[in-house]
């Protein structure tokens, strides 16, 4: 077996406004492979963002990292100073954000905010790295990509600025891409186009991809394996066959059961009764227990730790749901 | 009985041209002054039945909005007419469209939007009634009020509440309550349930549904996510560039798509565990901007089986059985 290029235990990410504690990350272990897609699926305040911003280090006060360990390529992010991260960010670690529309800058041309994080990091001169920008423009699928270098953001769609944006976070052939809502921005049809561009890549680079959404859909397409969080904590973890088929924890249950299904007509949805308890102050056991339909006394008072159910599947429940 | 309403080659153009100097420019030797057209909607035909739920699905820019806002005069169309109840209203000013607006009632996608934060939830739900004139008492009108809260599932104790102490599954709730506080004949719901996460948007669906049930409106709902729409319509209308492109009742058009168009965005509508009924079809471009509309049918740039009588020749909607309708040259040979 590879050894992980991310590997994360125990990480918890607290913000501390005026008042309260916003524990937005809790305690969550996890690992990702070589070529591995893993992806963070979640209701929005779940925590997704906040983790995949704690691994770039990008998270600012009042938030801290409280405790818990980052190891990336044997290396422990959390200890690491500011100048030594940037070594590393753009280079083996790089990030794609969910707007299309605000990730680029205005004022620059495509060209010049391709170069930038190659100037940084590779020693290539102008002429290579002019021929390595048209070779990744090339690869995500942007046509003429010789003419294009010279254009300026408002000249790019939202699909073509995201293909852009992909183009740079690929530059300089990092281990690890975070891409936090990638397609949410965009129609079904370029999202389609997108997510294959994003397969096909992390396949032939043999990069990992850690896909943060809050589209089970999209996810259960693309992912290897699932994570789904829920208040900050994992709920379930397991292969991406698994979570579709046989997900036993009734949070996840209830997410895949309320997504309208294109093929069969339902009368009504099942849903998950309730909202999200305000993550300030969640409730002492199990944070899903007041919109939970199983939930017994044991669930309100004790928080159910993360536990094995089969190798690979992991689960924090108490009573997980036979199916 | 003629249905609820009615839309005869509806038309909408928007003049986007920028200033003077902007538009004037030479052109082999002849000076040239543009105009700029977005042609937004071009010739659209649809009618919704009572009681009856009519999905308009599309992506950004195809101008489905645009074909509500329309409908509610909030734009006065270019061309084409719209009937409410058989009545002509397409040249109807504010005055005349006072008594039309209290038979339809829209509720929008920005549950952050579209309350204005400064009044209390109590004034946002009964403001259609004072708006439109009905005249209950103080008492009729708290009543009414905390009726409609409990009906979408809020409690008496949020009447006095400002919009920013509600979440935005409460807020779309909020939105609903203010809809359906005149009790319209036809709800326009545009991307009502786009802005939510999707345990709430499922909340929303049912209540959605649970109260067209109750109060017997038609609908017309218009969604990017075919999956929401399928669930929830019962006739569906598949929009591209301006043109509506197929039609037909909500089971037939998902069983056996016929547009190139249509068969492609259910290819790629993301699906658990789904096998899609169709064949593949994958597009290679994005959507070409409405400026200029090209001769011939709307789909060419993008469509995989195009052919010559595509690009001379525009398609008419076409019936070919059980209420399905499309516009594609395909369906002749």
């Amino acid at each position: 077996m590879n050894p992980p290029v991310l590997n994360v235990r125990d990480l918890k990410t607290y913000f501390h406004p005026f008042a309260g504690v916003v524990k937005a990350v809790d305690g969550v272990d996890f690992s990702i492979e070589p070529g591995e897609i893993l992806g963070v699926v979640g209701e929005s305040g779940c925590g997704k963002s906040v983790l995949g911003f704690s691994i770039m280090g990008l998270i600012d006060p009042p938030g801290r990292i409280e405790q818990g360990t980052i190891t990336f390529n044997d290396l422990n992010l959390l200890e690491m100073k500011e100048q030594d991260l940037r070594k590393i960010r753009g280079k083996d670690l790089a990030m794609v954000f969910q707007d299309p529309m605000t990730s680029l800058n205005p004022l620059y041309t495509i060209q010049n905010q391709m170069e930038e994080s190659m100037k940084r990091h590779s020693g290539l001169n102008a002429t290579q790295r002019k021929a390595r920008c048209i070779e990744l423009l090339d690869e995500v699928g942007i046509s003429q990509p010789e003419s294009r270098l010279k254009n300026y953001p408002h000249q790019f769609s939202g699909g073509m600025r995201q293909r852009v944006i992909i183009a740079i976070a690929l530059a300089s052939h990092p281990r690890l891409i975070i891409a936090d809502e990638p397609t949410t921005a965009l129609d079904v049809t370029i999202q389609a186009q997108i997510l294959q561009v994003m397969k096909r890549l992390v396949r032939d680079h043999q990069t990992a991809l850690m896909l943060i959404t809050h589209d089970l859909a999209v996810i259960s397409q693309m992912a290897d394996h699932i994570m789904v969080m829920y208040c900050g904590r994992i709920v379930e973890k397991a292969t991406n066959q698994v979570i579709i088929n046989q997900a036993q924890h009734p949070y996840t249950l209830g997410l895949l059961n309320s997504i309208p299904k294109l093929t069969v007509k339902q009368s009504r949805l099942p849903q998950i009764s309730g909202m999200v308890p305000d993550i300030r102050d969640l409730p002492a056991g199990c944070a899903f227990a007041p919109r939970c339909s199983y939930a017994q006394d044991l669930c309100r008072t004790t928080r159910p730790e993360p536990t094995a159910l089969s190798p690979g599947h992991e689960i924090a429940c108490h009573f997980p749901v036979e199916r | 009985m003629p249905p609820l309403l009615e839309i005869k080659q509806l038309e909408q153009r928007f003049d986007v041209s920028p200033g003077f100097w902007d538009r004037l420019h030479i052109d082999k030797g002849r000076v040239r002054y543009d105009k700029h057209i977005v042609h937004a909607v071009n010739g659209i035909n649809l009618h919704i039945n009572r009681g009856e739920v009519f999905g308009l699905v599309g992506e950004s820019g195809c101008g489905k909005s645009t074909v509500a806002k329309t409908i509610v005069k909030i734009h006065e169309p270019s061309g084409g007419r719209i009937l409410i109840d058989g009545e002509d209203i397409t040249a109807y000013d504010a005055r005349k469209m006072l008594p039309i607006r209290k038979k339809m009632q829209m509720i929008f996608q920005d549950p952050y939007a579209s309350l204005n934060p400064r009044m209390r939830i109590r004034d946002i739900i009964t403001e259609p009634m004072t708006a439109n004139e009905i005249k209950p008492t103080k008492n009729e009108l708290d009543a009414r009020a905390m009726g409609l809260l409990n009906q979408v599932g809020l409690g008496d104790e949020h009447v006095d509440r400002y919009p920013h102490q509600f979440s935005g599954g409460q807020r779309q709730r909020i939105g609903i309550a203010r809809a359906l506080s005149i009790e319209p004949e036809l709800v326009i719901a545009d991307e009502p349930v786009s802005a939510l996460d999707v345990s709430i948007q499922a909340q929303i669906l049912n209540l959605l549904m649970d109260l067209k049930d109750a109060y017997g409106f038609s609908c017309l709902f218009i969604g990017h996510d075919l999956s929401v729409v399928r669930h929830i319509s019962d006739r569906i209308g598949v929009m591209y560039l301006g043109f509506l492109v197929e039609t037909g009742t909500s089971n037939e058009l998902f069983n056996h798509p016929k547009h190139p168009y249509t068969r492609a965005l259910l290819a790629s509508a993301p699906t658990i565990g789904e096998v899609p009924h169709t064949e593949p079809i994958e597009l290679k471009s994005e959507v070409p901007p409405a400026l200029d509309l090209p001769t011939g049918c709307c789909f060419q740039s993008r469509c995989p089986f195009v052919y010559d009588a595509c690009y001379s020749r525009r398609p008419e909607l076409q019936d070919t059985g059980e209420g399905h309708q499309v516009a594609c040259h395909l369906i002749d040979q």
